[in-house]
């Protein structure tokens, strides 16, 4: 019997590649993904006010915001975007060297991006602008700062004595060695050290004792700091310190600008090592879906930043 | 089923020149945002919506041409409107209770009252909400002239 097979078959699904859809679908998550992010920050944004209602949400210079960095930041994702269509257009038209070219430069232009990225992180961590670690009110920011006073005396008690189980222990035993020395050797630079350590530790309690009695303000405390550090026993013990000061809602800031920009950046990485492998393999026409795809997903991560870009960097913290 | 393979779905949809000029005007966009951020707009309304209609342009541009949205079938409604509608529900059903709030809030951080606004010799708002004076509940009672910078 005789069978006929048309031998144009009948047109159903799509009309694009398998994973093409897939990528679009999954596109389609990270769309949602990103914009509970987003959409949580522009919430919390528009409701950290004070009591009389106005935006109290902390400026550009407060937290370190550098507006030039993320317009550079901008140009280097939009760059990249347009590499990977050069790529794609040069994988459709069976150029492979161009397509690996394109997409060495693409990986290159990733590079950049996290490079800067890393430089603004840097300087959010050195200083403090860091989840949970920013203080808001003045009495946070008084706590704080005569905190990493005593982190800098423990850690001097620390280097100079290895006995001793806690810092009180610590203390005697250099009490007691200051007096063996001052009979030994009055001159000696151990001594120095341990009456340098010892005098930290009487004007930390004083500044300690003082803030527990709420004594202190911030301008007082700048002045004592200052004082503190002028001092030429224990002065330059106390070179790294400076004195906080609040930030009204800097911890959310910090955890939404993290929480964002740290999901973009994962994204970034994810985006390199999927060009690393497409430039580490021999390009043919069977990996042309795959630039392809991976080109869709690598302007997926140009989009949301085309977003954060403004939400993050550009509208000024009074509105 | 139809097996569709790249070598089927490849066509030529824009050319080197237009992906190029498409860049330029990503880039143009992105100097003319910036630009009116440095402006320091009074209107600050004025200025994110500026600022958020050039991303959203911006964002077109790359969906449309990078993304190819343009060339695409109808497929492409199917995948983007449910996401999209879910995407600008989110943020407004949030709103209502975080963000617009009839009441007076009662985090701590709302529950510091500005003190002397009226004055006119006052610094900018800003800086009288963050400076250590006004967030300091003891001096409270400080005239505004003291604040520091």
């Amino acid at each position: 019997m005789e069978q006929t097979i048309s031998t144009t078959p009948r047109k159903t699904g799509l009309p694009i590649t398998n994973g093409k859809l897939g990528m679009w679908l999954f596109l389609g998550t990270e769309i949602m993904f990103f914009t509970a992010f987003i959409g949580v920050y522009i919430v919390l944004r528009i409701g950290s006010v004070d009591a009389t209602g106005r935006s109290a949400w902390p400026g550009p210079e407060e937290v370190h915001i550098n507006a030039a960095a993320g317009a550079f930041n901008t140009f280097v994702l939009l760059a990249s975007s347009f590499l990977v269509v050069m790529a794609h257009n040069a994988m459709g038209q069976k150029e492979y060297g161009k397509a690996r070219k394109y997409l060495a430069f693409t990986f290159l232009c990733a590079c950049i991006f996290l490079g800067v990225k890393a430089f603004e992180y840097q300087g959010k961590f050195e200083h403090g602008i860091l989840p949970g670690q920013i203080p808001e009110t003045a009495e946070e920011a008084i706590l704080k700062t005569t905190g990493s006073v005593e982190s800098i005396l423990n850690a001097e008690l620390e280097r100079l004595t290895t006995e001793g189980e806690n810092v009180l222990e610590k203390k005697t035993i250099l009490q007691t060695e200051e007096l063996e020395w001052k009979e030994k050797e009055p001159n000696s630079a151990r001594l120095e050290e341990i009456q340098a350590v010892l005098a930290l530790n009487i004007a930390y309690t004083e500044l300690n004792d003082s803030r527990r009695l709420g004594e202190l303000n911030l301008q007082d405390l700048e002045n004592r700091v200052e004082e503190l550090k002028a001092n030429d026993k224990f002065g330059s013990l106390l070179e790294s310190l400076h004195v906080y000061h609040p930030i009204l809602y800097g911890n959310i800031f910090a955890s939404t600008y993290f929480l964002m920009t740290g999901f973009h950046a994962l994204h970034v990485v994810i985006g390199m090592i999927l060009f690393a492998v497409a430039i580490c393999a021999r390009l043919s026409e069977r990996w042309a879906d795959y630039v392809e795809n991976s080109g869709l997903y690598w302007h997926f991560v140009d989009l949301v930043w085309i977003f954060l870009f403004p939400l993050i960097y550009l509208i000024p913290a009074t509105t | 089923m139809k097996d569709v393979t790249h070598s089927e779905t490849y066509e030529p949809h824009g050319s080197s020149k237009l992906y190029l000029s498409i860049f330029v005007v990503l880039c143009v966009c992105t100097a003319v945002s910036w630009l009116v951020d440095e402006l320091r707009f009074e209107n600050t309304t004025l200025l994110v919506v500026t600022v958020l209609a050039i991303a959203s342009l911006k964002a077109g541009f790359v969906m449309l041409y990078f993304m190819h949205l343009k060339f695409e079938e109808n497929w492409k409604y199917a995948i983007l409107v449910p996401t999209i509608i879910l995407a600008i529900g989110l943020p407004l059903t949030l709103l209502p209770d975080i963000g617009l709030q009839y009441y007076t809030s009662v985090n701590p951080q709302a529950m510091i009252v500005e003190e002397v606004v009226t004055s006119e010799t006052a610094p900018s708002t800003v800086e009288q909400k963050t400076s250590p004076e006004a967030l300091d509940p003891e001096k409270s009672d400080a005239p505004a002239e003291s604040a520091p910078e």
